[in-house]
This record gives C-alpha cells, sequence and structure tokens, in this order.
C-alpha cells in the first residue's frame, strides 16, 4: 500500500528559551493507504501534539510532512483548503467540540455551502446523508448540540469530519470522554466508515484497548518519542519494549487478581528530559535495577532502533534474560501489597 | 426565545420600565415642551401641589414634567455613549486578542492600567479637554466605558477562541472572519449584552454626574443630572427637586441591569430549550415508592462488623413542576475492611450516593433514608456531633486532584487542617502526622513536600497526597470517586496498590466508584450495579465474571473492553440511552434499552431482591424463578403484586 501520510523526524516544540518543552522529539510515521496507524502512550508523550501538527494547529520545528507523496512540511501548504479538505481531525471531548449556539443542522450546511459550495437545496439533502452515515436520526438537524449524549455527539462530530470528504481522518482519544456502555459502537462505526469511504485513519487513544482493535499497526510514544512501532498483532502477542510491556502489565484485566506494580515512580518533567534513553528513571530492566547498564544513561537508544526487531528503542530489547512478563514479576512492589478481604 | 425570556419575573420587569422610557421619550417631549420651558418666575420655587406633583423649580417650570421631557435626552445621549464605547471596547479587545503572544501581553496590559482609573474620572478628564457640553460628556463617557469592554471582550475571545469547535473550524477551513463572526462571537454574546445593558444604566449615571459637575449638558438644554445639580442647591427647601431627577435615574439603571440579565439567561439555547422536558409520571413514582420500601426490608440483618447500612437512600432535585428523583431508594450494608465497586454509566447515581452518605449532596438537593456509620444513626445525632463523625470516620478522594486540592494553600495546611479541627491536634503533632502518611503513600521527601503547593506536585503524586489527606484521621471507610480515571495506567496500579495497602494494614473499608469494570473486578471484592438513580444488581465479584443476572450487569460486561478477544470481532455496546431523570419511563427504567423486557416490565418497576446466593436483583426476568413478588407497602403490611 502506498503511505497516504508520511511524516520524517518531525519535531514540535513549545515555547522558548529555559521553559521550552519539546513535545514531539523526531518522530516518524507512516500511515498506509485505507490502514490505520495507532498511536499510543499516556499523558503528555505527545501523541495528540502530533495530531495537531499535522492539521497545523501547532508548528512543526522541524523534519517533513509529505501527504501521499507530496511534500507539505510547510506551514502554508497545511493550511490551504486543499489539504484541509483531504485531511480532518475529530477531537477528544465532543462537550467541547461542538459550538453549544449552533444546531447540528446548521453546522453541516455551514461547511457544505461554504466549503463544499454545495447549493442551499443540496446542502440539506447532503446533511441529512452524513447524518445517517454516522446512526443520527433525521431530527438530529434542527437541534442543539446539549440535546444529545455523548456517544450522539461525538457522531455529529465524526459527520462534521466527514462533510467536507477527507481522504485522512485523525482521531484524538475519540472515546476517552464517552462512557464504556457507547464506545464499542462508535469504534464499530469508525471501522464500517474506513470500509465504506477508504478512508486513512490516524487513531490516537491511551487505552490500548481500542488502539488494538482499531490499528493495523500501532507506535507507542513515551516522553515525545515513539520506543516501538510494529503490527498491532505481534505489538500485542510480543511487546518487546520494557515500556510496552509495563503498559500492558499495568492494564487491568476482567477477572484479573491483582499483580505487583510494573512501574515505579512517575512520568519525568518533559522540559528536562532524562539522558540516554528517557525511559531508564522507570526501567524495570534499566540501570536502575541493573546498575551496570550504564549504557542506558549515557546512550541515546533512538538512533539504532529504525530497523531493529519492532523498531524498539531499547538496548535491551531483545536481550534474552528479559522475556516478556519476567521483568513484571521479579520487580519489587513499593508498597506492601495487602490481601483481598471482605469476601 | 422570546417566550421564554418574559418568563423571568426580571426580564418582564426590565421591559416593562424600559418600554415605558421609551413611551414617555416618544411622548413627552411632543406633550410637554412648553410647561417644562416655559418660566413663570411668580410660580417658582413652590411645593408639591394638586397641579405640580413635584412642585416648581425657582423659575416655576414644573419639575415632574421636566423629568419627563428630560428622559429622551438622558437616555439618547447614554445609548450614543454606550453604543460608541462598546464598538470601541470590542474591536480594541478582541483585536488585542488576536495578536502575536507578545504585543496581545502589552495590549491586554495597556487596557488593565486604563481599567485601574475610575470611569468617571476618565470622562471628567476627556470631557474637560473637549469642553463642556453634551458632545464632550458622551465622548467622554463612551471613552471611559469602552476599557470594560476592551477588558471582557479580550478574555472572552481569547477563551471562545481556544475551544475545540474553533480548532475544528479551522481544521475545517472556515476563514478567520466568520470563525469569529460566528463561532467565536455569538458564544460571548450574552456577556456583552448584559455588559452593555448594565453600561447603558451606568452612562446615565455617569453623564447625569457629568452635568451634575457642570461638565455636561449646559442650559437651556437640560437633562437629569444638571435638573439635579438645580435641585441639590435647593434640597432644604425643596427636597422633591432632587427627588425627581434622582429617582430617574436609579430606575432607568435598575430597568436596564434586569434586562440585560435576563437577556443573557435567555439568549443562551442551552437554557431555553432545557425546560420542554415533562414531568415525571406519578403513577410511576408512586409504584416505586412501593418498591424501594420492599427493597429496604430485604436487608435487614445487622451484624456487628458492618460499618456502613444505608437504608432507603433517596435524593431529590425540584423540578419545574415537581421534584425529581435523581437517587431512588439505595441500600447496601458494608463491612470492616471490605472493598465494594460501585458501577454504572455516567448519571447512574454512583457518586451521588457517595455525596449523599456524607451528607454533601449540594443545595437544593433533598436526601433522605437513613445511614448508620459504625452502628451510629448520623441522622439522629447532632449536627455537631454529626459533622465531628463525617469530617473523622469517613475520607474521600475524587477523580481529578487538582480541583480537589485548593491551589491557594500549601500541602501542610490541607493536610492538618481537618485533624487540627475535628480532633484538637496541636500544630507540631498534626505536622509530624502528616509527614508520616505522606511516607506511607510512597512521597519521597515529605517535610519539602510539606511546603509546597499543589500546582508543583505531578497529578499522580497529588493524587497521592489526597489519598494521605484521606488517611490523616484513621477513617474508617474511604470513598474513592474515579481517583484514577484522570491517571496513566502505570499510575494507576501504584494507588492501587497503595488502596489496597491500607485495607490490609488497618482494615479500612473501600468504596470504590468506577466505570471500569475490570479495574473493580481486580479491586473489589463485591459490586453494586446502578443504573438510573437505583441499584439494580448487588453481587460478588465472582458472580459477576462467571454470570450476572441482570441484563444490564450483562451489558455492561459486555462492553467492557477485552485486550485478549479477536480484533476482527465487533464490539459490543448497549443501545439507546441512559434515562433523562425528568422523564423516566414508567415500570422498569432499563426497559427501553433491554433485550429482555417483558410487558410487566413496561408498566411495573421490579424491587431489588434478594436470591438464595445472597445477591439481589431488580429485574422482573431475572426473578421469575422467585415465583410472583410481593409488594410491601409503608406500613409494612402486604399487599400482592398487580
Amino acid at each position: 500500500m502506498a503511505a497516504k501520510l508520511q511524516l520524517t523526524d518531525v519535531t514540535v516544540r513549545y515555547g522558548s528559551g529555559a521553559g521550552a518543552l519539546t513535545a514531539v522529539d523526531g518522530v516518524s510515521l507512516t500511515v498506509p493507504s485505507g490502514g490505520t496507524v495507532g498511536l499510543v502512550g499516556e499523558s503528555g508523550c505527545g501523541k495528540s501534539t502530533i495530531a495537531r501538527a499535522v492539521v497545523a494547529l501547532v508548528p512543526v520545528a522541524s523534519g517533513t510532512i509529505t501527504l501521499d507523496g507530496v511534500d507539505h512540511t510547510d506551514v502554508r501548504k497545511r493550511r490551504t483548503r486543499e489539504f484541509r479538505r483531504r485531511v480532518q481531525m475529530v477531537f477528544q471531548d465532543p462537550y467541547a467540540s461542538l459550538n453549544p449556539r449552533i444546531t447540528i443542522g446548521g453546522m453541516l450546511v455551514e461547511i457544505l455551502a461554504h466549503i463544499r459550495k454545495l447549493r442551499r437545496a443540496e446542502c440539506r439533502k447532503e446533511a441529512l446523508r452524513l447524518l445517517d452515515l454516522v446512526g443520527l436520526p433525521a431530527s438530529a438537524l434542527d437541534r442543539y448540540p446539549h440535546q444529545f449524549s455523548g456517544g450522539q455527539r461525538q457522531r455529529a462530530a465524526i459527520a462534521r469530519a466527514l462533510a467536507v470528504e477527507p481522504e485522512l481522518v485523525i482521531y484524538d482519544e475519540v472515546t476517552s470522554a464517552l462512557d464504556v456502555s457507547v464506545q464499542g459502537a462508535i469504534l464499530n462505526l469508525l471501522r464500517q466508515l474506513q470500509s465504506e469511504l477508504r478512508l486513512s485513519y490516524v487513531f490516537i487513544s491511551h487505552d490500548l484497548a481500542t488502539v488494538r482493535y482499531m490499528s493495523d499497526t500501532v507506535s507507542v510514544m513515551y516522553l515525545g518519542r515513539v520506543v516501538e512501532n510494529v503490527a498491532t498483532d505481534e505489538l500485542f502477542d510480543h511487546p518487546e519494549h520494557p515500556y510496552t510491556r509495563a503498559l500492558m502489565a499495568s492494564l487491568p484485566r476482567l477477572g484479573g487478581r491483582r499483580r505487583p506494580v510494573p512501574l515505579k515512580g512517575d512520568l519525568p518533567d518533559p522540559r528536562k528530559p532524562p539522558s540516554g534513553c528517557r525511559f531508564h528513571t522507570r526501567c524495570p530492566v534499566g540501570p536502575k535495577f541493573n546498575p551496570e547498564r550504564t549504557v542506558c544513561i549515557e546512550r541515546d537508544p533512538q538512533k539504532s532502533a529504525a530497523g531493529k526487531s519492532h523498531n524498539a528503542a531499547c538496548h535491551f530489547a531483545d536481550a534474552a534474560e528479559d522475556a516478556p512478563g519476567e521483568h513484571v514479576a521479579s520487580m519489587p512492589a513499593p508498597a506492601p501489597l495487602g490481601r483481598r478481604k471482605g469476601t | 426565545m422570546f417566550r421564554a425570556f418574559l418568563r423571568t419575573p426580571s426580564g418582564v420587569i426590565g421591559l416593562a420600565v424600559i418600554g415605558l422610557l421609551v413611551v414617555v421619550m416618544i411622548v413627552a417631549p411632543i406633550l410637554w415642551s412648553a410647561p417644562a420651558t416655559d418660566v413663570n418666575v411668580a410660580a417658582g420655587g413652590a411645593g408639591p401641589s394638586a397641579a405640580h406633583w413635584l412642585g416648581t423649580d425657582q423659575l416655576g417650570r414644573d419639575i415632574l414634567l421636566r423629568v419627563l421631557v428630560a428622559t429622551r435626552f438622558t437616555i439618547v445621549l447614554a445609548l450614543i455613549a454606550a453604543g460608541i464605547g462598546a464598538l470601541l471596547g470590542v474591536l480594541t479587545g478582541s483585536t488585542a486578542a488576536l495578536l502575536p503572544r507578545r504585543a496581545r501581553s502589552v495590549a491586554l496590559r495597556a487596557i488593565d492600567a486604563m481599567l485601574a482609573f475610575p470611569g468617571i474620572l476618565v470622562a471628567i478628564f476627556i470631557g474637560t479637554i473637549i469642553g463642556p457640553g453634551a458632545t464632550g460628556a458622551t465622548i467622554g463617557v463612551a471613552i471611559a466605558v469602552s476599557f470594560s469592554f476592551a477588558r471582557i471582550s479580550s478574555t472572552l475571545a481569547m477563551s471562545a477562541g481556544g475551544r475545540d469547535y474553533v480548532a475544528a473550524g479551522r481544521v475545517l477551513g472556515i476563514r478567520p472572519f466568520r470563525l469569529l463572526v460566528r463561532h467565536v462571537l455569538p458564544n460571548i454574546a450574552d456577556t456583552l449584552v448584559i455588559t452593555t445593558t448594565v453600561v447603558i444604566g451606568t452612562a446615565v449615571v455617569d453623564l447625569s454626574s457629568l452635568s451634575f459637575l457642570g461638565l455636561g449638558v449646559q442650559p437651556p438644554d437640560f437633562d437629569w443630572g444638571q435638573m439635579l445639580t438645580e435641585g441639590v442647591q435647593v434640597i432644604y427647601t425643596q427636597p422633591w427637586a432632587a427627588v425627581g431627577p434622582a429617582v430617574a435615574i436609579a430606575i432607568t439603571a435598575v430597568a436596564f441591569g434586569l434586562t440585560g440579565e435576563a437577556l443573557a439567561r435567555n439568549m443562551n439555547p442551552v437554557l431555553w430549550t432545557q425546560s420542554r422536558h415533562a414531568a415525571p409520571r406519578v403513577s410511576a413514582r408512586q409504584a416505586r415508592r412501593a418498591a424501594v420500601v420492599a427493597a429496604a426490608d430485604s436487608v435487614a440483618d445487622t451484624s456487628p462488623d458492618v460499618v456502613l447500612d444505608v437504608r432507603d437512600l433517596v435524593v431529590e432535585f425540584p423540578g419545574r413542576d415537581s421534584s425529581v428523583r435523581v437517587l431512588d431508594g439505595v441500600s447496601f450494608q458494608l463491612r470492616k475492611g471490605e472493598f465494594l465497586g460501585i458501577v454504572g454509566e455516567s448519571g447512574s447515581g454512583k457518586s451521588l450516593t457517595a455525596l449523599a452518605i456524607a451528607q454533601l449532596v449540594p443545595f437544593p438537593g433533598e436526601v433522605s433514608g437513613t445511614v448508620r456509620l459504625d452502628g451510629q444513626d448520623i441522622g439522629a445525632l447532632s449536627r455537631r456531633d454529626r459533622e465531628a463523625m463525617l469530617g473523622t470516620d469517613l475520607a474521600f478522594v475524587f477523580q481529578d486532584p487538582l480541583s480537589s486540592l485548593n491551589p491557594a494553600l500549601r500541602i501542610r495546611t490541607q493536610l492538618t487542617e481537618s485533624i487540627r479541627y475535628h480532633r484538637r491536634v496541636g500544630r507540631r503533632s498534626a505536622d509530624e502526622t502528616a509527614v508520616g502518611r505522606l511516607g506511607d503513600v510512597s512521597i519521597p521527601a515529605p517535610d519539602a513536600t510539606l511546603r509546597r503547593h499543589p500546582h508543583e506536585l505531578s497529578g499522580g503524586m497529588r493524587q497521592r497526597v489526597m489519598i494521605a489527606k484521606g488517611l490523616m484521621k484513621n477513617p474508617v471507610l474511604l470513598f474513592a470517586d474515579e481517583p484514577t480515571t484522570a491517571l496513566d495506567v502505570t499510575i494507576q496500579s501504584q494507588i492501587m496498590a497503595l488502596l489496597e495497602s491500607f485495607n490490609a494494614d488497618d482494615g479500612m473499608s473501600l468504596v470504590f466508584i468506577s466505570h471500569n469494570l475490570a479495574l473493580v473486578s481486580e479491586n473489589c471484592a463485591r459490586v453494586l450495579v446502578m443504573y438510573a438513580g437505583r441499584i439494580v444488581e448487588d453481587l460478588t465479584t465472582e458472580q459477576l465474571l462467571a454470570a450476572p443476572l441482570h441484563p444490564y450487569t450483562t451489558a455492561l460486561l459486555h462492553a467492557s473492553p477485552d485486550i485478549t478477544a479477536p480484533r476482527t470481532r465487533e464490539l459490543t455496546s448497549i443501545p439507546g440511552q441512559v434515562p433523562d431523570f425528568a422523564a423516566m419511563p414508567p415500570g422498569c427504567p432499563y426497559h427501553p434499552r433491554c433485550p429482555l423486557a417483558v410487558a410487566r416490565c413496561r408498566v411495573e418497576l421490579p424491587p431489588l431482591a434478594e436470591r438464595s446466593d445472597g445477591r439481589r436483583v431488580a429485574c422482573w426476568v431475572a426473578n421469575q424463578d422467585l415465583g410472583p413478588v410481593e409488594e410491601v407497602t409503608r406500613d409494612g403490611s402486604q399487599a400482592p403484586a398487580h
């Protein structure tokens, strides 16, 4: 499959001087035409910044962005109507992303009339088609956002993005603000829309389960960098980077038992990222638990990641003694774990 | 919208007075121009009489008629001043908001500096430069009020411009001007409208003040301010001469203020489309009430290790026509050391249950029912004893540690205040306890942390501080309301381990409120499933995972994300949505979404019935093996179900 969107070595900085924050640091991504790339990682890892950079809501400091092989690194090229029509984004919070003063119909007609330049009569017909596409009733046309539930609002936000007939849609945590009871329906809808309209997706979430369901390949991010990038099944069956493994071990499971805490400590201040491997301060196989592994503090594994198995940015990712799961069991827990009570 | 506007009393009064003023503005100069201006010195300085209700001034002109005639001039000047001021201010303010960062902060500081001068001083200054007269005064007042418009519109435009729907508009390629006019301005318009109407009122006062000082309207023209000047000169002999214009000024200012407020309230579609909901049906509510009693009685035993015993907890909020019941007959018990999960969709009453137990339901909510904490009926305690008991035995950890910690206070104050107040612990020993508790929750350098403010800590640290704060009092029971939802999964597992450790050490009980069934199943032994303000199933985690009985529990379980399911399989969700409390369906509130619903579910509310395996289920279909369920009325006698 040809690449629809290609990011190469993209860096995004906020602010300048001592307070500067490099939110995204040399990230490369390839979104295949008609496929989905998942971005997963904890808050502050830079996944949403990538989305905002692609749609030119924040400027890119360095790196290149191409769409269908054509260079769009220059922000002016991404602010054109042409690019805007081809690349769309859906935001996390459907309570904040819909204008409370405009009906759903008014919102869609505005886009259809001013951006797609449809005639009045066509606008209404097209708006109804869009509502039907996302599973909203025709009566939604004359209603305001607050008259809908969270899931319905998110459907309206999806309809708005689809109104310009995009080729690529970026979904930024679109189910995070929704109840578990409606998340599934939204994700099913996104998959169905993708196959019907042949869309390419970038799917961003902190939730491993939804990323797994949506994506063909997944990039795991930590502190502004991609630490592992591989086909979805491969990632979930055999995670290689110790951070990915810790994420998976932290995930609560239905019917699971409490396990030892996989990661100690907090996320470091992204303004002052640790030297060498950025994960070394928390890494369960790194210098904290294996003092002889000073290479993690001294050398950045990012440079040699490309071409490695899973593109894992880790000096010890494929080391035999760190078989998946083992490091978790051998890790000391920070607090004494009590037995379960009250049965 | 207009009809809604007329339903607010302040809108009606304000609009009525403004309507009256408009009539006076039009009619008075036509009818009474002559008697208001004709000089008749012989009749000068007279007190109120049948012919002249407010008396006459020194030159014998009727004061009441002069007040009425002056209405047009006064209000027209005020409208012009407010209009020019609003235009100037909104233009400078929204332009300032759109400037690049550095230029913007300079512009905003300049606006702030101008605001620091009292408006009337600015008006006097400018009025003096331009020269005494109506023109100078109007421009002076316009410029004086423009600064507050500029400040308000810049702040509003900046916050509205940062909203996601504006970002979405930019991504869609909507032009900046269109974004401003259609997406930014309408969302700040209500504040600007109320400001404008209030400013019209103050402009009347300001202009009158300028005229009073001799800088405004000059004789032979007259406005209320100028009449006030004349009236004050004779205030001891002829008080009515000053009262007339003063009352006119006050009434006008208040009328515009009231109208502005009502307008602002009714311009927002969120507010005027909300009042259309139907009131809850009385018959359905009565049925629910009867069923509630049955449920409350089914948990009758009280053993000594019960920490919390909740019976028939009800929370009602006053609605438009009748009160709306948002928590309906919640009854459960919690044993010492038990971890109880409460799950359900948003709006199911999970959080409200905890708030109601702790008597923290926000006004104007009303709570009824019995809550026994450590065997003590807290409803029977005096207010002081109840507060002391709730303040020390219960602790809360909320979802967002940033908004539940006070940003202005140091961690030390926030940790120690409750034991210093409730237990009269001295400062030093309270500090010692705080250091100990921070150590317990794995905070490095507790001494230094005590001196910090919340913003200096990370999200995980703040949540640990919140837990430490709750633990300061050695509570018997901790309510954790989505304590890890705002945190990342790696931090989540740390927090859960921490909660469990206190349970193991001190036998603390935990009510864990979460939307995440997997997290609840890993950490809690028993689960309450809530729907639309009621408990629909109360079961052990083993029962939940093996075979839930209520179709809602089953649906929730199936909707929970499963990282091991085949990726090609469609995800499950629950069709439909949570019912609106103001328009609750009759019968079982879940029946519109329930795949198993039968005729009875649509008419009669199923009671929460206890089954032989100890679980409680509120479902006609799940309980059909129990035979006919009997209703119990309030006085305890049994009545057959229909």
